[in-house]
C-alpha cells in the first residue's frame, strides 16, 4: 500500500488531502463521499431535478413546435443535458446521497411549476415557442448561476470538475441559443 | 399616560433600567401571590428582503432555494454565517432589538404570481417549552434549524408537535391547509412552535433538525437535555377574500416551515430569558410585562442593556 493509500484509510481522504505530511508527488483519488460538503450535495441535488424537468419540456418541442429552428434547438439541447443527468446522478449515488428531490413541488427559479408546465404541454405554435424560449433561457441562466458557486464554495474535486465543465458548456449553450433569430 | 411614564423613564436613562435589572435579578424569580400565567418575552421584527437564498440548508448556493421573506439581520443572504451575522454590527436588524443579529425566515406568500408582500412587524414569541420554565437557558451563539418541513404531507403538519391552530382567519380556526377564503379585512396567521431541547454539542446537524428534539410530557428528552427558549412564530399575511390562489413559494399550505439562525448579543438574550422566561412573565420587547410593572424592565426604552446608547 503507498502512503497516500495508508493516509487515506488512517485520516481519510479530506484530512489528506489537507494535511501537508501527506503530500506527495501522487495525488490522492478523493472518495465522493467523504469529500462532499453541503454545498456539492445542494448543488446536485437540485441540478438533478432541473435537468430531469428541462429534458421534460424539451421533449414537447417536437409535436407542440411548427418552428424547425426550435425543434431543432431543442433537439440540440437535449443529449448534453442527458449526458450531464447522467453525471450528476452517478455522482449523487457515490456520494450516497438520497435520491429524492428536496425541492418537490416548490416554486423553483429557473424550473416551471406543475402548473405552468401542464400549461405549456397544451401550447402550440408561436405560442409554445414563446414560453419554451423563455424556459430555456431561464434554465440555463440559472443552472450557470447555482454552478458558478461550486468553483468557490464546492469542496469535492470530483464535483468540481464537472461543475467547470458544465459552467463551460452553458456558456456556448447560451451562446447558441442567442443566435436563433426565430426566438 | 402610558407615553408620559416612557419619557420620564427614558429621562432617567440608564440608570432607571438598570435599577430595573437589578430589582428583577436579586428579588425571587415569581412572588407567592403573583401567579404565574406567561414565561415568554417577544421580538417584532419587519420582513427585510426576499431571496431564492438558504444559508442554514443550501449554503453558499444562492438562487438554490424556493423564495423566502427574510427578517432580523438585514445582511442575510447564502453565504451566511454566525461571523457574517455578528460582523453586521448592531442595529444591522429589522428586529426592535438593534442587538438580536439573528437570521429568521419563512417561504414567501404568493398569490398567483404576486408576492403577498407583509409591511408590518411580525411576532417571534420566546418562550418556555418546558414545566419548568425556570431551567430554560439561552441559545448558543450560532445554533441553528429548521422547523416544520417543506415536504410536509397535510397530515404530518395536523399532527405535528410544533403544530397550534393551523392557519386561521376570522372565526375559522384549524386548518392544516388554506381556507378557500378569508372574512374581507382578517388576516391570514399562523402559529407553529419549534422544538426547545437541545442536544448540547451540535450547533447544526445533516437534516437540520436532530441537534434539537420537542419536550416529551413537558420535560426535555435524555437525547436533548438542554432547554433553550421554544421559538414561536405568529406570522400574519394580508391575505383576505378568495383563497384560491394563495400559495407558498414552498407549495401548498401544509409546507409551512421556518428557520432560526442564532445571533444575539449573548448578554442581552441571557437578560430577557432570564428576566422573561425564567421570571414567569409576559414581556414585550423591552423585557416589560404590562400587567406586572412592578417586576421592572430588564433592558433599556432603547431595547438595549443598561448602560448602552
Amino acid at each position: 500500500m503507498s502512503l497516500v493509500g495508508r493516509c487515506a484509510v488512517l485520516v481519510g481522504a479530506l484530512a489528506c488531502g489537507l494535511l501537508s505530511a501527506c503530500g506527495t508527488t501522487q495525488p490522492a483519488v478523493p472518495d465522493t463521499r467523504s469529500t462532499v460538503n453541503p454545498t456539492d450535495a445542494a448543488w446536485l441535488e437540485l441540478m438533478i431535478p432541473m435537468d430531469e424537468q428541462f429534458l421534460q419540456i424539451l421533449d414537447l418541442a417536437p409535436a407542440r413546435s411548427r418552428n424547425p429552428a426550435v425543434r431543432r434547438l431543442a433537439a440540440q439541447l437535449a443529449p448534453s443535458h442527458r449526458t450531464e443527468l447522467q453525471q450528476l446522478t452517478a455522482l449523487r449515488s457515490e456520494a450516497g446521497l438520497p435520491t429524492t428531490n428536496p425541492h418537490e413541488g416548490h416554486d423553483m427559479p429557473g424550473m416551471m411549476r406543475a402548473d405552468e408546465l401542464l400549461a405549456l404541454s397544451n401550447l402550440q405554435g408561436p405560442a409554445f415557442d414563446k414560453t419554451l424560449s423563455t424556459e430555456i433561457q431561464d434554465h440555463l441562466n440559472q443552472s450557470a448561476l447555482i454552478t458558478r458557486s461550486v468553483k468557490t464554495a464546492g469542496q469535492s474535486p470530483a464535483v468540481k470538475t464537472l461543475a467547470i465543465r458544465i459552467e463551460q458548456t452553458r456558456t456556448t449553450q447560451l451562446a447558441t441559443v442567442s443566435q436563433v433569430k426565430q426566438l | 399616560m402610558f407615553t408620559r411614564k416612557k419619557k420620564l423613564l427614558s429621562a432617567g436613562g440608564a440608570v432607571a433600567g438598570f435599577i430595573a435589572l437589578l430589582t428583577a435579578a436579586t428579588g425571587p424569580a415569581a412572588q407567592a401571590d403573583d401567579l404565574v400565567t406567561h414565561h415568554e418575552f417577544q421580538v417584532n421584527c419587519t420582513v427585510h428582503h426576499r431571496a431564492p437564498d438558504d444559508p442554514i440548508v443550501f449554503p453558499n448556493l444562492p438562487g438554490a432555494s424556493h423564495e423566502h421573506s427574510f427578517v432580523g439581520n438585514t445582511t442575510t443572504n447564502a453565504a451566511t454565517t454566525l461571523d457574517s451575522l455578528n460582523g453586521a454590527g448592531a442595529y444591522s436588524t429589522t428586529c426592535l432589538n438593534p442587538d438580536d443579529l439573528s437570521a429568521y425566515w419563512w417561504p414567501t406568500m404568493f398569490r398567483g404570481d404576486q408576492p403577498v408582500i407583509q409591511t408590518w412587524a411580525q411576532v417571534i414569541y420566546y418562550k418556555s417549552g418546558i414545566l419548568d420554565y425556570q431551567a430554560v437557558r439561552p441559545f448558543p451563539p450560532g445554533l441553528r434549524f429548521v422547523v416544520g418541513s417543506p415536504a410536509a404531507t397535510q397530515d404530518a403538519f395536523r399532527t405535528a408537535p410544533g403544530a397550534v391552530e393551523g392557519w386561521e382567519c376570522g372565526d375559522s380556526f384549524h386548518n392544516w391547509d388554506f381556507p378557500a377564503s378569508c372574512p374581507a379585512g382578517t388576516q391570514l396567521n399562523v402559529r407553529y412552535q419549534a422544538p426547545s431541547c437541545w442536544n448540547g454539542h451540535d450547533l447544526d446537524s445533516a437534516d437540520h433538525k436532530s441537534h434539537m428534539a420537542y419536550p416529551v410530557n413537558g420535560v426535555c428528552p435524555a437525547s436533548h437535555p438542554n432547554p433553550v427558549p421554544m421559538l414561536e412564530f405568529k406570522i400574519a399575511f394580508p391575505a383576505d377574500g378568495d383563497l384560491t390562489g394563495i400559495r407558498l413559494a414552498s407549495g401548498r399550505g401544509y409546507s409551512w416551515h421556518y428557520d432560526f439562525f442564532n445571533a444575539w448579543d449573548p448578554p442581552t438574550l441571557a437578560a430577557l430569558v432570564s428576566h422573561c422566561i425564567n421570571g414567569g412573565l409576559q414581556c414585550n420587547s423591552k423585557g416589560f410585562d404590562l400587567y406586572k410593572p412592578d417586576r421592572g424592565q430588564a433592558l433599556g426604552d432603547n431595547y438595549r442593556l443598561p448602560g448602552r446608547p
